[in-house]
């Protein structure tokens, strides 16, 4: 997998932890997908030879979306 | 043994399981022989001083409680004060006073960890007996209120009247108990593995080579310094009060967001809380406080910084730390004195000019020495030319400072919103954790603990 291509893992793992913060329906599926989407991004870029000091901007990127959500997303709905 | 280690994260699950499947009545023994082996594991020696000085801290408050002679009352107190500060001294500053005198040090002396910690720890409890406070007449209770282990190395130092009830009350486990202990753990795992730790590789190579250092560069490491600072410390801290909730202990929180104080007298009622207290209500208070007129309030807070400093340190560079700290609050005491009326700044112009008082002296208390501290002030003017290209090597930094203060609001009950976008972060966190402490561990960068090594 290319580079934007890991970049796109993550990119998608932060769009999926902003749905899970900001909707009121669907809420497991998308915590469940951002969670799946991060870790891909995060194994294809250690396959593709990225240090994990290197991955950790984009981790960190989709933990501060996730974080926001949770304390200041939408509350009620699916739990 | 570090929290940050392997074997801690055996250890706690361990002693968490072992600690609720007993009888209330045997937890404290229990208790007492994990903070023991938590202990011990590091040096046996220091271990031998800690038992030492427990069992004398123990003994003088019983002779003091059971004294009728005042004067033996304050033999015990003094024994106990010269014992428990000689030895901190003895290991803290013999080599200081040795190359004063200019004599070759007799011993090599390696710090204990923990010792400030600890023995201010059992002075309050001497010093609490002899004001008239409670006694604790089992030993076994008093060694596990010295030595219990979330506290032990860099605290907060609790109090007697705080800590030994709830070692001896009967505790239960709950699920807001469990949750926010957990949510603790995690941000201060956090905090420093994830920022403290990444932090530091930029404060280390400015102030490794001093002069070499850029002004802008100079500015930028003792505020990123101030920060690395804040996150070890209270990251360990956060570590200390969720291991501790997880076996139904209550500890002192050691910081109240500090860094959002108006003024530099509000940040230290937020920033090392339990030795702030230690300092006012057994140095600044007995020598009078600010009851006996203004000059004699500015000689006591200055005494009292100065001493704050020197306990992290027999060091210069803390000293100057401390006395710059106690030149701040003295020149508050004027002001208020002069104008006891005038409004303060609260606002963001009050935070801002506080948090570039209190990152100033950041600059000495991290120097390796006075000399290096002074060559990077003097440094100050050089290369401003180049602020973009070392704004740049420090923006990967931006991210970290970013979940800093998300992380910090976890354990605030918010996180009980949504149980998935609860999990989801969890995840990630301690996915972050993780990569970054192998991140760490593969750039062979020292994650130990700053407040370890007072």
């Amino acid at each position: 997998m290319t580079a934007p291509g890991v970049l796109a893992l993550f990119g998608a793992g932060a769009v999926l932890a902003a749905l899970c913060g900001l909707t009121r329906r669907g809420r497991p599926l998308w915590a469940l997908l951002a969670a799946a989407s991060t870790g891909a991004g995060l194994l294809a870029g250690l396959a593709q030879g990225r240090t994990l000091e290197e991955l950790l901007s984009p981790l960190l990127a989709v933990c501060a979306v996730s974080m926001a959500g949770l304390l200041w997303g939408r509350r009620g709905g699916d739990r | 043994m570090n929290f940050n280690s392997l074997e801690f994260l055996v250890f706690l699950p361990a002693v968490f399981a072992l600690h609720w499947l007993l009888p209330h009545r045997f937890r404290w023994a229990l208790l007492l022989l994990a903070s023991w082996l938590f202990y011990f594991r590091w040096d046996l020696r220091a271990g031998l001083l800690l038992a030492g000085i427990t069992l004398v801290s123990w003994l003088c408050g019983r002779g003091v409680a059971r004294s009728r002679s005042r004067w033996g009352r304050r033999a015990l107190l003094a024994l106990a004060l010269v014992l428990c500060l000689g030895c901190l001294g003895l290991f803290k500053y013999a080599g200081v006073f040795a190359s004063l005198a200019g004599l070759e040090r007799p011993l090599r002396l390696i710090l204990p960890a923990g010792i400030s910690f600890y023995t201010f720890q059992a002075l309050a409890y001497v010093i609490d007996v002899y004001r008239g406070g409670a006694e604790e007449g089992h030993f076994g209770y008093y060694a596990l209120f010295v030595s219990f282990f979330p506290q032990l190395v860099a605290g907060p130092i609790e109090r007697p009247g705080r800590l030994l009830p709830q070692l001896r009350g009967e505790r239960k486990l709950t699920p807001a108990g469990l949750s926010a202990g957990g949510w603790l753990l995690l941000e201060g795992y956090f905090k420093k593995v994830v920022v403290a730790d990444s932090l530091a590789p930029f404060v280390d190579g400015v102030f490794a080579a001093p002069g070499e250092a850029l002004g802008p560069e100079v500015v930028l490491a003792t505020i990123l310094f101030g920060l690395q600072i804040y996150c070890d410390f209270s990251g360990y801290s956060d570590i200390a009060r969720g291991a501790a909730k997880l076996l139904g202990v209550e500890l002192t929180e050691n910081f109240r967001r500090p860094y959002g104080a108006p003024t530099v007298r509000e940040f230290w009622r937020r920033w090392h809380v339990s030795l702030t207290g230690w300092f006012t209500d057994y140095v600044y208070i007995p020598l009078g406080g600010n009851r006996k007129g203004l000059p004699r309030q500015v000689f006591n807070l200055l005494a009292v910084f100065l001493l704050s400093g020197l306990w992290h340190g027999a060091g210069w560079t803390f000293a100057a730390w401390g006395l710059i700290h106690g030149l701040y609050r003295a020149a508050g005491a004027v002001w208020e004195h002069q104008r006891p009326h005038a409004p303060q700044r609260r606002g963001a112009w009050g935070r801002a000019r506080t948090f570039l008082l209190v990152s100033f002296p950041w600059l000495f208390f991290r120097a390796p020495s006075m000399g290096d501290a002074l060559t990077l002030l003097s440094r100050l003017a050089e290369g401003w030319g180049g602020l973009l290209p070392v704004l740049g090597r420090a923006l990967p930094l931006a991210l970290p400072l970013v979940c800093l203060p998300l992380v910090e609001r976890l354990h605030e009950g918010r996180g009980e919103r949504d149980w998935y976008a609860g999990a989801l972060t969890v995840f990630c966190a301690v996915t972050a954790v993780g990569a970054a402490w192998l991140a760490h561990l593969a750039g062979g960068g020292n994650n130990a603990f700053i407040y370890f090594q007072f």
